[in-house]
């Protein structure tokens, strides 16, 4: 090959065989599949050798292939010449087929059996025996042209020299394909015109005459086909002086890749085209054998934009992270495997789309790391989402789409009438044909048929468990493993009506949104033990760890959930079991240390399929043990053996499930496994490429490590950092954390439990279990889940007491957070427990958990808010109002004008706030209120006025004996700063016992309203009405306030009461 | 709010002056036995997972050797302080007194967090504490043990690390070892079976005999499970169990008032002493709340779960007919409400006595590593009651004599030991 100073063009990078030779080779393989015939193609490829020594070979080998070899000859005539074994004659018994070449017939190829054999499908010939006779001719045919070519070129320029080899090429399109070397002559000179490369006068007699085109009466001159050859000769010659052989040649290879996706391009491009067509497309594009990797960049780009898009996701986002991460022969699998309705557009929704590319991720990353090889997909089918579409018209459902508008009660009500006229429907015939075809793909092993919605997994919007995946487990008769997959799949597309989904989607702003919804029929990975079909174990990782236990561990530690049997129990929270949590890159580091806290917190039920009840069911993990423990693969990996208070690892031999005393530890697939370190590696691969952290689900069944799937870690539920406004008014923000936050969601507090950490420790041991106890009976009065415990130290300290309030996990299991503050005690910062006391009951429980360092710089921490505010220990529990000076629970709303607290958390600012707010379950809406300095002054009297008509609003003037209220002052007169009274004016005109009465009402509110100034503003004081009352007596007189009622110049202003006396 | 709270060593240091009050000692024996006699305090250096190094520190306090080797405890501890260690070792020491074993009293621990530290580096902690040590402890002088947050595991860290040190097998220098691996048998059983001798004898001392005698049983782990198991089987009739509901997260307690069948509950409790509502019920088993165990109308309470459950405010709640508490558990009584049971005539035998079953069987599981050779379960079991009878019969006896209570007895009897072989050797006069 020639040297050439414009080296490294397109194709430059593939210099292993002469480029020649792979293009001829592209263009000879036109319209080819290649099944392994690796005895043919071997011989086949021997063009140096002489016909006779090959096809002589060939047809001897040949019978070999077919059933009855030792009655099977083959005669192979090409050309008047006849290859044959010996003995052959023709028999009753025989299959033909015709050799052609450059699609002329050139011969044929014959297989005969000399004596009879039993009936088959042809004859006493195979189905497949006729496709081998085919493609063996067919091979032979191909093998002629390859000969033909290769004597060209050795006859032109000898075997190695690369010079002029371009005119190999146009020898052979002139003859397979003109139009082609029309458009590549044409490009060539294109190319040159464009980069200037050329000199005018050269391209002048290869480019069509000037004259030609203007003359407008006369029919253009004809050119022959031989004028062709010439042009494209001389052009290519011209080409391959200035631009060099080799740099030509890579042009050549792109050009001609790109003419053969071009179609593909258009079908993707054309947004009618059926997924049907799109497929076939892609099919036809696959057959080919074209290369993707060698078209130009922005070509192969936009195939695999245009393949993203169409089946994936149109979502911007999810095209550009996964666009770059797959490739066009990806999608040849995907797309055998869809479910088509007619005139199909769907796509096969979000939970396959993420699988999809993570699995392609890991499958291309394996060839850097070789931990990721072997990660397998469970085989699976998909039914694209305008299905349920086709669904709803087939049967007449199409006024269910205005259905989401309905009341969330109404749609409750009617939802069972739904889902049973859903069952009871059947599915348009074409997806039921496409179900059966699936239902023989998959086999009679269990299955699983999960929703694979378009609007799952949006950022921000995780459906997680809003959808069904439903357990099939597909065993009997063909027709009812079929009729059971359709119910299942109706049942799910009920689900899209379902109350749940649709009052999150409203949430969510997405009701508007076309739901469409497709359905991933997965196989169940796993295998049978005994009658149970189950993985040996299964879980979920997470990229980023938000249940960190241990201030060693970084959130880029990652998390695991590992379960025995089926991942349901790792995806869900178990209110009464533990799965096993790990930190993938620490997994050394253990939340539960001793092995008693091994044991109690273990799995002890396993979710799996009962293929004799054909029902998917719960059982627990010793009797599954029991009757089958031997059979469960890597099921030693699993367990650790209790031998007193050693938990040791088991070896296969000594497993004994009748006497032995088993737990779930995943110790040996911890220490004795890669299975960590890989888990890490996926995930830290998948967030690289993909650009995002990531949630996978995977299965084990014992052989092989399959992923289930694959989304953004922040569509899931615990994952979402909550938006923390930059310009929360300070006065609002009651605390902030920015050590160890997590993220996930705290409901909305209205009870604040504070064990105020000095009183605390200045307490004897006997206090302190008081305490314990008075917190375990406020656990079961207030509000479930809407309140808050701040204590020092060590919530549930066992042991010593002193590090922080010893309760269980019964006195704190109704809590919505738990935070333990740290102070400083002399020099030191006392260490935090971060739950481990009871750590797995929080995470099962979804209580948070968050350590406050009140002493940090850059924290806020407004301590008078809990030690001052009013506390209801006393009316809640009046027998320990006794420890008020320690324990104090603040009645929020009641405390701040109805205000609740929120706790907003987000890790990747490292912050968290505890912040006072409107309640409501959309957005924050912090009230108006801002620090008194910041404040618009004009704001201090507004409020004033408006509590002071709400007060009024409320005076129940005719019980109280007051007649009229007025405001005065500088409330009335728009001049109140934020530390002035409120001035009332009443006109009182009841009996001694009412004055008492109302004196002792407006205290309340003025001590109230003193505390919300002081939360609004800063402001600290005990009262903040001054009120003054007035009798007939003094109106009369006139003097005094009295004056102020009938002032011309500053009148008083009246104020609108519930009643008056 | 209150007075500044005792710390742990001094606490047992009035505890002990008040014993040493009534025994009238010298102050040359109050000043020897009001503090301990060895105490080491170190730093153990551990490489951790990360790569970098951190110092933990350590200590082993031995409080008293006059009548034998040091037995005692290692804890993990993240606010261990050598004041808690001190304390504790003082109260070894009385414990193995009063069980008349010829050891002395000692502690140790390490400044840690187990939950925030994995298995290797625990492991090196483990090394690290016998390589500073070593030369100060040993099957004849000081034995170390499991305590809060250390396990079996640990122990065997300990003596592989020792024994490597000291270049031989060496069993005996540590206790808690698994069966098989210098470990004796009969362990789980011993605390809760003790329990049972020491009430037994408690009875015979007041006339009464363990046939027929009702009692109701706070905690169904270890020690209760056996306790339970012992007294059914020696004719006594339980009423009523209370456990914890893993479940619930509660406690409640199981009664039927034609008494517990031991193999019956065992077959339907978990193995931490959980028992499954749904099967009790069905087995005739009555559901109450966790703290009826302490309202029966039984003669015997045992609390056997934690400290500080018979308290001033529910001491009302025991019935009449309850004429003797015995306390498998560590401090389940506080003093409030033992002297306002004394008040009522019930007797309460204390923890220090009744629980020391675990202890004495430790003693055994080092005996048999010394002479590196193993009894069967029944030979410990019956070397157990031998040696429970006679402590408690001491105790008993001292208490008759002197007309104090059964803790009183049971201190005055330890500490007297203890002054008694320091006299022995001419440390004191």
């Amino acid at each position: 090959m020639t040297g050439s100073p414009t080296a490294g063009g397109p194709g430059g990078g593939h210099e292993t065989t002469a480029p020649v030779e792979r293009i001829l080779g592209d263009l000879r393989e036109r319209a080819k599949e290649l099944d392994c015939l690796y005895k043919a193609d071997e011989l086949l490829s021997r063009y140096q050798a002489s016909p006779e020594d090959v096809f002589g070979e060939l047809v001897q080998s040949i019978p070999q292939g077919w059933q009855f070899p030792e009655v099977c000859c083959c005669r192979l005539r090409l050309s008047g010449t006849v290859y044959q074994t010996p003995g052959f004659y023709e028999t009753p018994w025989i299959q033909k087929a015709t050799v052609r070449s450059h699609g002329e017939k050139v011969g044929d190829l014959q297989v005969v059996y000399l004596s009879p054999r039993p009936t088959a499908d042809e004859g006493p010939f195979l189905r497949e025996e006729r496709r081998l006779l085919d493609t063996l001719a067919e091979r032979i045919g191909y093998s002629l042209v390859q000969r033909e070519l290769h004597r060209m070129r050795t006859g032109l320029h000898g075997p190695e020299s690369g010079e002029g080899s371009w005119s190999v090429i146009i020898q052979f399109l002139r003859t397979s394909d003109p139009s082609l070397l029309r458009r590549l002559a044409q490009r060539i000179l294109t190319h040159l015109q464009w980069h200037g490369l050329a000199k005018p006068e050269d391209l002048v007699d290869l480019l069509p005459p000037q004259d030609e085109m203007v003359d407008e009466n006369r029919p253009l001159p004809f050119h022959k086909e031989n004028d062709l050859a010439d042009r494209a000769q001389r052009s290519f010659s011209l080409a391959a002086s200035i631009l060099g052989e080799k740099t030509l040649l890579g042009l050549l290879q792109s050009w001609v890749d790109e003419e053969r996706s071009r179609f593909l391009l258009d079908t993707l491009a054309n947004s009618e085209a059926t997924l049907e067509r799109v497929s076939s497309a892609l099919a036809r594009f696959r057959s080919q054998g074209a290369d993707e990797e060698r078209l130009p960049a922005p070509i192969a780009t936009a195939l695999r934009v245009g393949l993203v898009n169409r089946f994936l996701s149109d979502q911007t986002e999810f095209v550009r992270q996964s666009a770059g991460a797959v490739r066009v022969s990806d999608f040849y699998a995907l797309t055998e495997r869809i479910v088509d309705p007619e005139r199909s557009h769907g796509r096969v929704g979000g939970k396959t789309a993420g699988l999809f590319v993570a699995w392609n991720i890991l499958r291309r990353a394996s060839e850097k790391h070789p931990e990721l090889k072997d990660i397998r997909v469970p085989n699976a089918w998909v039914v694209p989402s305008d299905a349920l579409l086709a669904f709803l018209e087939y049967n007449g459902f199409g006024t269910l789409h205005t259905l989401k508008y309905k009341s969330t009660e109404e749609i409750r009500q009617d939802h069972p009438n739904l889902i049973e006229a859903f069952r009871n429907s059947p599915l348009p015939p074409s997806i039921r044909r496409g179900l059966a075809m699936a239902l023989d793909d998959l086999g009679q092993v269990p299955l699983v048929v999960r929703s694979s919605s378009l609007l799952e997994d949006r950022p921000g919007s995780s459906f997680a468990g809003k959808y069904r995946s439903l357990f099939l487990a597909n065993q009997g008769p063909r027709e009812e493993r079929l009729e059971a997959l359709e119910r299942a799949i109706t049942e799910i597309y009920a689900s899209v009506f379902s109350p749940d989904p649709i009052g999150y989607r409203a949430e969510r702003g997405l009701l508007d949104f076309h739901e469409e919804m497709s359905v991933l029929i997965q196989q169940v990975v796993g295998t049978r033990i005994g009658r149970y079909h189950m993985p040996s174990f299964a879980g979920v990782a997470f990229s980023r760890n938000e249940l960190r236990w241990s201030p060693r561990i970084q959130r880029e530690d990652g998390l695991l959930r590992l379960v025995p049997g089926l991942g349901t129990r790792a995806v869900d929270r178990l209110a009464d079991d533990y799965p096993v949590l790990l930190a993938p890159r620490q997994p050394q580091l253990r939340v539960n240390q001793t092995p008693d806290e091994v044991m109690r917190y273990s799995p002890r039920r396993v979710d799996l399929l009962d293929l004799e009840a054909n029902d998917f069911c719960t059982r627990p993990l010793d009797e599954v043990l029991r009757e089958c423990g031997n059979r469960w693969p890597l099921v030693h990996r699993l367990l650790s053996r209790v031998d007193e208070d050693i938990l040791r690892p088991v070896s296969p031999l000594e497993l004994d499930f009748r006497d032995g005393d088993y737990v779930v530890t995943f110790d040996g697939l911890i220490a004795q496994t890669d299975f960590v370190r890989r888990v890490a590696l996926m995930l830290q691969v998948l967030e690289e490429t993909l650009g995002h952290p990531v949630d996978l689900e995977f299965a084990h069944d014992g052989t092989d490590f399959y992923l289930l799937q694959c989304r953004n870690q922040s569509f899931s539920a615990d994952s979402d950092p909550d938006v923390i406004p930059a310009d929360l008014p300070a006065s609002q923000v009651l605390f902030s954390a920015r050590r160890y936050v997590s993220n996930g969601r705290a409901p909305e507090i209205t009870h604040v439990v504070y064990v105020d950490p000095e009183a605390y420790h200045a307490l004897d041991p006997a206090a302190m279990r008081e305490v314990g106890r008075a917190v375990g009976r406020l656990n079961g009065m207030l509000p479930r889940r809407k309140f808050a415990l701040l204590g020092p130290g060590r919530w549930g300290s066992r042991g010593d007491i002193r590090l922080g309030v010893p309760v269980t996990y019964a006195d704190i299991n109704h809590a919505a957070i738990m935070i333990e503050i740290a102070r400083q005690t002399g020099d030191y910062v006392p260490d935090l427990s971060f739950g481990t006391h009871f750590f797995q009951d929080l995470v099962e429980a979804g209580i948070r958990y968050l350590p406050l360092y009140p002493d940090d710089p850059d924290v806020a921490w407004q301590g008078l808010f809990f030690q001052r505010s009013d506390n209801i220990l006393g009316e809640l529990l009046p027998s320990f109002a006794y420890l008020s000076e320690v324990l104090r629970v603040i009645d929020v709303p009641r405390q701040t004008e109805g205000q609740v607290l929120r706790i907003l958390c987000n890790a990747e600012q490292e912050l968290a706030v505890g912040v006072l707010c409107e309640p409501g379950a959309t957005g924050l809406m912090v009230r108006a209120g801002r620090p008194g300095q910041n404040l618009d002054d004009s704001e201090h009297w507004k409020w004033r006025m408006h509590m002071a008509e709400r007060l009024a609003a409320s005076l129940d003037g005719a019980r109280m004996g007051v007649r009229a209220l007025y405001v005065i002052g500088g409330t009335k007169n728009g001049t109140a700063g934020p530390g002035s009274d409120v001035d009332l004016l009443a006109h009182f005109v009841g009996t001694p016992e009412q004055r008492k009465a109302l004196l002792l009402w407006l205290g309340a509110w003025s001590r109230a309203l003193a505390a919300m100034n002081h939360l609004r503003t800063g402001y600290v004081c005990t009262e903040l009405l001054d009120v003054h009352l007035v009798d007939d007596q003094a109106l009369a007189a006139g003097g005094g306030f009295a004056s102020k009622i009938h002032s011309i110049d500053d009148p008083a202003q009246e104020l609108e009461m519930a009643s008056r006396a | 709010m209150t007075t500044v709270a005792q710390t742990p060593f001094q606490m047992a240091q009035s505890q002990f002056d008040r014993v040493a009050d009534l025994l009238d000692l010298n102050q040359a024996a109050r000043d020897l036995l009001r503090f301990p006699i060895r105490e080491y305090s170190f730093a153990i250096p551990v490489r951790m997972d990360d790569g970098s190094t951190q110092i933990f520190r350590g200590f082993r306090v031995q409080h008293n050797d006059a009548r034998g080797p040091g037995k005692g405890g290692v804890r993990f501890h993240p606010q261990e302080t050598l004041d808690t260690v001190r304390g504790l070792a003082m109260w070894m020491t009385w414990k193995c007194a009063v069980a008349d074993l010829p050891l002395g009293g000692a502690k140790g621990g390490v400044v840690c967090d187990p939950h925030q530290l994995s298995m290797r580096e625990q492991e090196q902690i483990c090394r690290g504490w016998v390589r500073q040590i070593v030369r100060n402890v040993g099957a004849n002088t000081d034995v170390p043990a499991p305590d809060v947050m250390t396990s079996a595991q640990h122990m065997l860290w300990m003596l592989d690390e020792f024994e490597t040190l000291v270049g031989s097998r060496q069993p005996g220098f540590i206790t808690g070892k698994p069966v098989g691996m210098g470990g004796s048998l009969a362990r789980t059983e011993a605390t809760g079976y003790g329990v049972i001798y020491t009430l037994r004898e408690a009875l015979r001392a007041r006339f009464r005999k363990l046939e027929g005698v009702t009692a109701s049983v706070q905690g169904f782990g270890n020690v209760g499970q056996y306790a339970v198991q012992l007294l059914t089987k020696l004719g006594g009739k339980v009423l009523a169990i209370s456990c914890w509901d893993q479940k619930d997260r509660c406690s409640y307690t199981y009664a039927r008032s034609s008494g517990v069948d031991f193999d019956e509950l065992k077959g339907i409790t978990d193995r931490f002493g959980g028992i499954d509502p749904d099967k009790a019920r069905d087995l005739g088993y009555e559901r109450m709340a966790g703290d009826a165990w302490l309202e029966q109308e039984a003669e015997i309470l045992i609390p056997a779960a934690l400290d500080r459950e018979i308290r001033e405010d529910n001491v009302e709640k025991v019935a009449s007919s309850v004429k003797m508490i015995v306390e498998g558990a560590n401090g389940p009584t506080t003093p409030g409400a033992e002297a306002m049971l004394l008040k009522r005539g019930i007797e309460v035998v204390p923890d220090l006595l009744a629980n020391s079953g675990g202890v004495t069987c430790s003693y055994f599981e080092q005996v048999q590593s010394n002479s590196n050779y193993y009894w069967e379960r029944d030979e410990v079991l019956a070397k157990l009651e031998s040696r429970m009878v006679g402590a408690s019969a001491a105790v008993l006896d001292l208490a008759e004599r002197r007309g104090v209570s059964l803790r009183e007895a049971a201190y005055l009897i330890s500490v007297d030991r203890v002054v008694r072989a320091c006299r022995d050797r001419g440390w004191i006069q």
